[in-house]
């Protein structure tokens, strides 16, 4: 099933790459059981750049954050960090190598507090009887926090009791304050108000202009992709078919591509329907080209 | 499953005794002092425990004196020792049965290190809890690592075990080893009506062995107040019972956090069948006697897990309290105690225990709502 | 307690923290014992007795007057191992009766399943609430040894019934003889069953209650010199497991010649797999212990050849007679070593017990003279 590289799709601009990249993605393909979710996904990231992740339902974002990020193994590819082969055992691994992730799924503790949820598994304990330090890691999480400007009146309550805003916040302010250099979030605008999206944009915007970190964004909102990112990629049936500056194109060129994707997708369907003979799977490559009003 | 709305989410119940009282302590009175009690996680079942306690003073004369403290310790704590280990598995969101079989199974296999290997007994009773360690490490391993559901493995090690101390024994109780009296007479002189009186007298022994493990009269309660005290600090204050609540809450969550799920499970499950062990010794101590009985063990084993339950643990994993279980299983000890005292016959004794158990957790979710201040939901 | 020295009188209720026991010099329990135990109660007796006192029973509160004088309405403790067994149904109508006809409460208490820690809980809470006596069926050899004796130590009159043990410092056994219980079945077996294999089924081995009659059974086998060869089987003590476990028995060894069960549900369960197989009429032989309803039916019907009746009537009844006597005697009669009876019942003889339902086999609770 999976096509050879040659038959890769043709990606909408010119690769970008270059020396300053901090993370390099190669040909990662994923398969889980009889599903492929990544066929072949290859992608860079500059430092201090926030890289926008486009694409359906179950075209692979989440797969390629998770394998990133050590919490899954890619079935072939390569990845490279700071130009060295990056090949994460485990997400522990990866995030001592400076890959931290905000996951889709939360990685809140709801019956823990906001404190020792923003130390999960980086506790301050006391010497020489390990018992927590709470006070030192509520005194650190308030800095934290007030550092991004997340405004959460209570740290030592339970994080249930939060809203998604907050919750969402704490999440990245974690990442944040982990001393990673590439961040990645998954969907971190999901189930949120408009304010509360809005707050998290604002921390995004605010890390970028410190230009300390990185980040790989998942979002299903094209507005705010190009509210908050440098770059956009779209993922398209386990590949990627458009890697382009913000600045280069525009809510309308990205809206046609999925657009037209899903019209092709459909009439190849009925096609198919209508010779309802043997089909091939190798369909004509999918006609990634832009049509911009 | 976060809520949009600013406002709290509601159902989250704050983690362990310090979580935030609802009510500030602005007049310190008794309506104060009651609403931090209530405020505590375990507050309501010690309302409902200490209202049992006042019951039972006040209709039987004999409750509320000092030789019936002594009679009433051996009800409560050895129950609150395997509780206290059952709620760091509890905690988890999962169960172990299997503590029926360590409380069976320990004593035996101390006696046979004892009788037939020939150890002593201290290192008799040590390579006894090992052994439960590793059934416990085995334990953890089918649930956290092959995956097997918790009930369904403990259950079957809980089978196991039992079969085995059965056939260890063959079935045959024996007496517990270091445990048994021996009788020295002595002149001992006392004062009667003035008079000073020296007369001979029987003075049963038992060995220091036996003192400190369970035979003592308060030998069981100073163990259970020292691990409640000890797996209490641990749950709140260390990062143990960090992962360990933060596994219950969202065992995903914790795994994408970097949390050594599978390390922490075993470490929890290897500590409860340890105490069960531990009790199991306890109690055989205490009775002289080491007891192939699967089903009087597997009473035992409800009972630890209700008294978790009823101290506020829950079931689902994610919430607990170590000193809770304590309280539960001082709750059931009253209860049944009491009932014993006030001449209740036995059949009739399983039917208001049901009864009281119902009454006491109707009041304490009551109870519970108020701490959380949501009149119903 | 026979001693009447004042000073020994105030020392009995001294309080000794430290678990310490008075001697009593001027009492001898074994000489005691010697003294009472000349002859066991007649069962007869105490039928004489319920006639005799019928009428002036009252059990109700405060205090009692009776052909014995005003008394207090005395407290008895049962601690019993399975508090729940329909074995003891009688022989809590036997201490209900008992008390009906002296004026004074009984409780019944223990564990459910055998758990003799519970039933050392039950026998400490029964001395902190001051019962006026305790009997308890002493199914371990070791456990109950040192409250036992700190209960008499209390002043407290403790016996055993149903179960006991050697070295106990209980006043008397009330019960049946388990051990001589068991070699009388013993020869049973062997007059049955000349040679082969024969099984043994025991619910809970090494329980004092069961274990004696198993070895009793196999010491008469060994006696007898016949080539028998005996198995043990343990059942357990759930009745449904116990009937599986015996069917699987027979059908993993349908050579046995014998086959016999040394408690009540194991009894009940054999004579049901007897009858399921049709195995009487293939000449295997059985036969067991106690009468419960099935087991009364199955006899009759031909499945076992025997059963052995211990009168759990009397297990509950001469208790609270003897305890009551010992009190309101103050100390100086009622206490007597009693053996209630090794009655073997066969197909003919236990008609009499499948026609009437009384209160005597726990069959009915409805207080009726059985013409």
């Amino acid at each position: 099933m999976a096509d050879p590289p040659n038959t890769q799709p043709q990606v909408a601009t010119a690769p970008t790459e270059a020396s300053d990249d901090v993370l390099r993605v190669e040909h990662i393909a994923k398969r889980f059981g009889p599903v492929t979710a990544l066929r072949d996904v290859s992608l860079h990231l500059k430092k201090g750049e926030v890289l926008g992740l486009l694409g359906d339902n179950g075209a692979g974002k989440s797969t390629l954050i998770k394998i990133i990020s050590g919490f899954q193994k890619q079935d072939s590819g390569r990845m490279f960090l700071h130009g060295q082969p990056y090949e994460p055992k485990s997400v522990d691994d990866a995030r001592a190598k400076g890959i931290d992730t905000v996951y889709q799924d939360l990685a809140l503790i709801d019956e823990l507090s906001v404190y020792h949820n923003m130390f999960l598994r980086r506790e301050r304990v006391m010497r020489p009887v390990p018992l927590l330090n709470n006070r030192e890691m509520k005194r650190e999480a308030r800095q934290a926090l007030d550092g991004i400007g997340i405004n959460i009146p209570r740290i030592d309550v339970a994080v249930a009791r939060l809203s998604g805003g907050q919750r969402q916040a704490i999440a990245v302010a974690r990442t944040v304050n982990s001393d990673s250099d590439i961040i990645l979030l998954d969907e971190p605008l999901a189930a949120m108000g408009v304010k509360e999206g809005a707050q998290i944009l604002d921390l995004v915007a605010r890390l970028k202009e410190e230009g300390r970190v990185s980040i790989i964004m998942i979002l299903h909102n094209y507005v705010q992709v190009f509210e908050a990112c440098d770059r956009v990629n779209m993922i398209q049936d386990g590949r990627i078919t458009l890697d382009r500056p913000t600045s280069e194109t525009s809510v309308e060129e990205i809206t046609n591509i999925v657009v037209d994707e899903y019209r092709r997708a459909r009439e190849e369907e009925h096609a198919e329907a209508a010779r309802s003979g043997a089909s091939t799977s190798d369909g004509p490559p999918p006609d990634g080209a832009p049509q911009p009003s | 499953m976060a809520s949009v709305a600013h406002e709290p989410a509601a159902g989250g119940p704050g983690r362990g005794p310090q979580s935030p009282a609802d009510a500030g302590g602005h007049r310190p009175g008794w309506k104060a002092v009651l609403q931090r009690v209530i405020s505590l996680r375990e507050g309501s079942i010690i309302v409902v425990t200490v209202v049992t306690a006042i019951y039972f003073a006040a209709n039987t004369s004999s409750f509320f004196t000092g030789t019936n403290f002594k009679t009433l310790l051996p009800y409560f704590a050895p129950f609150a020792i395997l509780a206290a280990g059952e709620v760091f598995v509890m905690i988890l969101g999962e169960i172990d049965l299997s503590i029926g079989a360590m409380y069976l199974f320990a004593p035996i296999l101390f006696f046979k290190m004892n009788t037939s290997v020939g150890l002593p007994l201290v290192p008799a009773v040590i390579v006894a809890l090992l052994m439960c360690a590793a059934v416990g490490a085995v334990n953890g391993f089918f649930v956290a690592v092959i995956g097997i559901n918790s009930f369904v493995a403990t259950l079957a090690m809980l089978f196991t075990f039992e079969g085995l101390a059965l056939i260890v024994s063959k079935g045959t109780p024996v007496a517990t080893p270091g445990a048994s009296l021996h009788t020295t007479t002595q002149n001992v002189t006392h004062i009667v009506n003035g008079h000073a009186v020296t007369l001979p007298e029987q003075v049963n022994h038992i060995s220091t062995f036996a003192k400190i493990f369970g035979g003592g009269t308060y030998s069981e309660l100073i163990w259970a107040l020292v691990i409640v005290g000890i797996l209490q600090v641990v749950l709140t204050f260390t990062r143990w019972g960090l992962y360990t609540v933060a596994i219950g809450s969202n065992k995903l969550g914790a795994a994408e956090a970097g949390v050594r799920v599978k390390l922490v499970m075993i470490r929890n499950y290897v500590l409860c069948a340890t105490l069960a062990g531990l009790v199991g010794i306890f109690e055989a101590v205490r009775a002289a006697t080491v007891q192939p009985d699967p089903a009087g063990a597997n009473e035992i084993l409800f009972l630890a897990v209700a008294a978790g339950v009823i101290g506020g643990t829950l079931l689902t994993g994610g919430s607990g309290t170590v000193v809770g279980a304590l309280i539960g299983a001082l709750f059931l000890g009253i209860l049944k105690e009491g009932l014993v005292l006030q001449g209740v016959n036995a059949n009739y004794l399983l039917f208001y225990t049901g009864l009281a158990i119902i009454v006491a957790m109707t009041a304490n979710v009551y109870v519970g709502r108020v701490r959380r201040g949501q009149g119903s939901g | 307690m026979s001693d009447s020295d004042q000073v020994h009188e105030a020392l009995g209720t001294i309080d000794h923290p430290d678990g310490s026991k008075t001697a009593r010099p001027g009492f001898d329990r074994r000489a005691f014992l010697r003294r009472t135990a000349l002859t066991g109660v007649a069962a007869g007796s105490v039928g004489t007795i319920l006639n005799a006192c019928g009428s002036s029973a009252s059990s109700s509160g405060g205090g009692s007057e009776s052909v014995f004088g005003k008394h207090k309405n005395y407290k008895f403790v049962f601690v019993n191992h399975v508090t729940t067994n329909p074995f003891f149904t009688p022989t809590q109508y036997g201490a209900a009766d008992a008390c009906k006809l002296y004026g004074c409460s009984y409780q019944w208490t223990g564990s459910e399943s055998s758990n003799v820690n519970q039933m050392v809980n039950a026998l400490n809470s029964a001395v902190t609430s001051g019962a006026d006596g305790i009997a308890v069926a002493l199914i371990d050899l070791h456990a109950f040894n040192a409250p036992v004796e700190a209960a008499i130590k209390a002043g407290i009159p403790v016996v055993a019934y149903n179960a006991d043990a050697p070295g106990n410092a209980r006043l008397v056994y009330i019960g049946q003889d388990l051990k001589k219980a068991g070699e009388e079945m013993g020869k049973r077996i062997v007059a049955a069953v000349p040679s082969g294999d024969v099984a043994l089924f025991i619910a809970t081995p090494g329980s004092a209650n069961l274990q004696p009659r198993i070895e009793g059974a196999e010491k008469a086998i060994k006696a007898s010199g016949k080539p028998i060869t005996i198995h043990t089987v343990a059942t357990g003590a759930a009745v449904p497991a116990e009937e599986s476990t015996i069917n699987a028995y027979w059908l993993g060894h349908t050579n046995t010649k014998g086959m016999y069960a040394v408690d009540g549900g194991s009894t009940e369960s054999l004579a049901k797999v007897m009858q399921k197989n049709g195995l009487a009429a293939k000449g295997v032989k059985a036969g067991g212990f106690d009468l419960t309803e099935a087991t009364q039916k199955l006899l009759s019907e031909g499945n076992i050849e025997f059963t052995i009746d211990q009168q759990p009537y009397l297990q509950g009844f001469l208790p609270v007679q003897q305890l009551f006597l010992y009190k309101v005697s103050g100390t100086l009669t009622g206490l007597a070593e009693t053996d209630t009876g090794l009655k073997f019942l066969n197909k003919e003889t236990v008609a009499p017990y499948l026609k009437t339902k009384t209160r005597y086999e726990g069959t009915s609770s409805a207080v009726t003279v059985v013409a």
